[in-house]
């Protein structure tokens, strides 16, 4: 067989692996960024239900704290399309009304030994472990997501494709002390 | 009959059954009728002292000091040294392979802080036969624990030491469970360590907490053999494959019921420890 033949199959044969590991790495940065939205959505409803049970908190303590629950009403704004940020800073919010009526409980010991209180109280630290559940799920694969970015030879399909690094979810502790506490 | 006693003459049949039967060899040239009579006596003797005397002194041993030292511990005890675990309570898991020879063993189920538990010893083997030779692959042997775990989840999750031989994940071909997939954690130390098959990745994370990464770790470097561990059914299946049968008594030295009590508690503590360690009475479910 004539050497250019075999030169040009063997250059074919190199095209087509480089091109099939393209479109293998492409598809993974977008099953990956599905996996992101995917565990993005799972915070937001864990953010949903959190503000649920908080809500329900606070009518079994409304005889004891009333303002906490318009800090919830006004100050929380739990609403659709909301950035990384924002939902850092209502979990944050959440955090601080959480601790706040757990205040109002040790100082009211009818109010901390009802069932309903118990209830809820074991009904929030459940939906706090799926919230750090979801919270993990989406950072881990953000995490795999923008190892892929930034690593040779993946950065190569990264920069064709406009694919950037993700924000990591974190939990702002300084918020805190911008919701406002009336009794 | 004091446990000592009779560990003693399991001894005396067992000593005099093997010397009659030596007598026999030595005397089959010379008085043929006379060596097969000391053989049938040596090795009667030797069936009723490892045998009979044997099961006997087992049984003393379980009903005084084990099931004594067990409700000292945990309450609502049921302990049956001849009963054990179903087969299909471990087939149902689908997590481990089955072979084709099962038995199990020292079932016990009780409460510890308000979990509810049972275990048992567990022996899973695959034997082949030829005609000629058999061959016998060991899966598991060691013991099964099953605890009542603490939070509610739909899916099954699998967390196995690398070194457990014979797991496997659900899903397969003729299996009507939701297949599992592999999953890393943050922890890489653990990563190394375990392999993590889950049919929900959310559920996972939620599962494994930060704080049960650790405690897992620990647990599995105190345990004598590889561990294997199944969430199914809001239940948690901790599997030690150590190829030990626990709870059992010594034949040879006297038996001190203190020290023997003290290797009870020491088998126990294992139950106590994943209860303990993993928070299980901790309540998320409302």
């Amino acid at each position: 067989m004539s050497p250019i033949f075999i030169a040009l199959g063997i250059v074919i044969f190199l095209v087509l692996v480089i091109l099939l590991w393209y479109i293998s790495v492409m598809n993974n940065f977008k099953s990956t960024k599905v996996k992101i939205k995917q565990a993005e959505s799972g915070i937001d409803v864990a953010l949903t239900k959190r503000y649920d049970v908080l809500t329900k908190m606070l009518d079994v303590t409304k005889g004891y704290a009333k303002h906490e629950r318009d800090v919830i009403t006004e100050t929380i704004n739990l609403r659709s399309g909301m950035t990384l940020k924002e939902k850092s800073d209502v979990s944050a919010q959440m955090d601080t009304v959480m601790g706040r009526i757990n205040v109002v409980a040790e100082a009211y010991p009818d109010l901390r030994s009802s069932e309903n209180f118990k209830q809820l109280q074991i009904a929030i630290m459940d939906v706090e472990e799926h919230l750090q559940a979801s919270r993990r799920q989406y950072n881990g694969n953000v995490s795999i997501y923008n190892q892929m970015v930034v690593t040779f030879p993946n950065s190569i399909v990264a920069k064709n494709i406009g694919a950037i690094e993700e924000p990591f979810f974190e939990a702002e502790a300084t918020k805190r002390e911008d919701v406002k506490m009336q009794f | 009959m004091d446990l000592n006693s009779l560990r003693q003459k399991i001894l005396l049949y067992g000593f005099i059954g093997i010397i009659l039967i030596v007598f026999a060899f030595i005397v089959f040239r010379l008085i043929l009728p006379l060596a097969v009579f000391f053989a049938v006596i040596g090795v009667i003797l030797l069936l009723y002292g490892f045998a009979v005397l044997r099961s006997k002194y087992v049984a003393e041993y379980k009903k005084e000091i084990v099931e004594g030292t067990l409700k000292e511990i945990f309450t609502d005890v049921i302990f049956n040294p001849k009963a054990g675990l179903s087969k299909d309570v471990i087939s149902n898991t689908e997590m481990i392979m089955m072979g084709n020879t099962y038995s199990s063993d020292d079932y016990i189920s009780g409460k510890y802080n308000g979990i509810s538990f049972e275990q048992a010893d567990v022996l899973i083997q695959q034997v082949t036969s030829n005609g000629k030779t058999t061959s016998t692959v060991t899966y598991f042997r060691g013991r099964w624990m099953i605890f009542d775990f603490n939070k509610s989840f739909k899916y099954d999750l699998q967390v196995r030491e690398s070194s457990f031989n014979y797991a496997k994940k659900t899903g397969g071909w003729f299996s009507k469970k939701n297949k599992m997939t592999h999953l890393d954690m943050e922890d890489e130390a653990f990563n190394r360590e375990f392999d993590i098959y889950a049919v929900d990745e959310h559920e996972a994370y939620y599962i494994l907490t930060p704080h049960i990464i650790e405690n897992i770790k620990s647990l599995a470097a105190s345990t004598d053999g590889p561990i294997l561990m199944c969430f199914i059914d809001n239940r948690m299946h901790v599997a030690i494959n150590n190829g030990k049968n626990a709870f059992e008594p010594p034949l040879f030295g006297n038996i001190d019921v203190e020290n023997e009590k003290n290797k009870i508690r020491r088998d126990i503590n294992l139950i106590t420890s994943f209860v303990d360690e993993m928070n299980l009475e901790r309540n998320y479910k409302e």
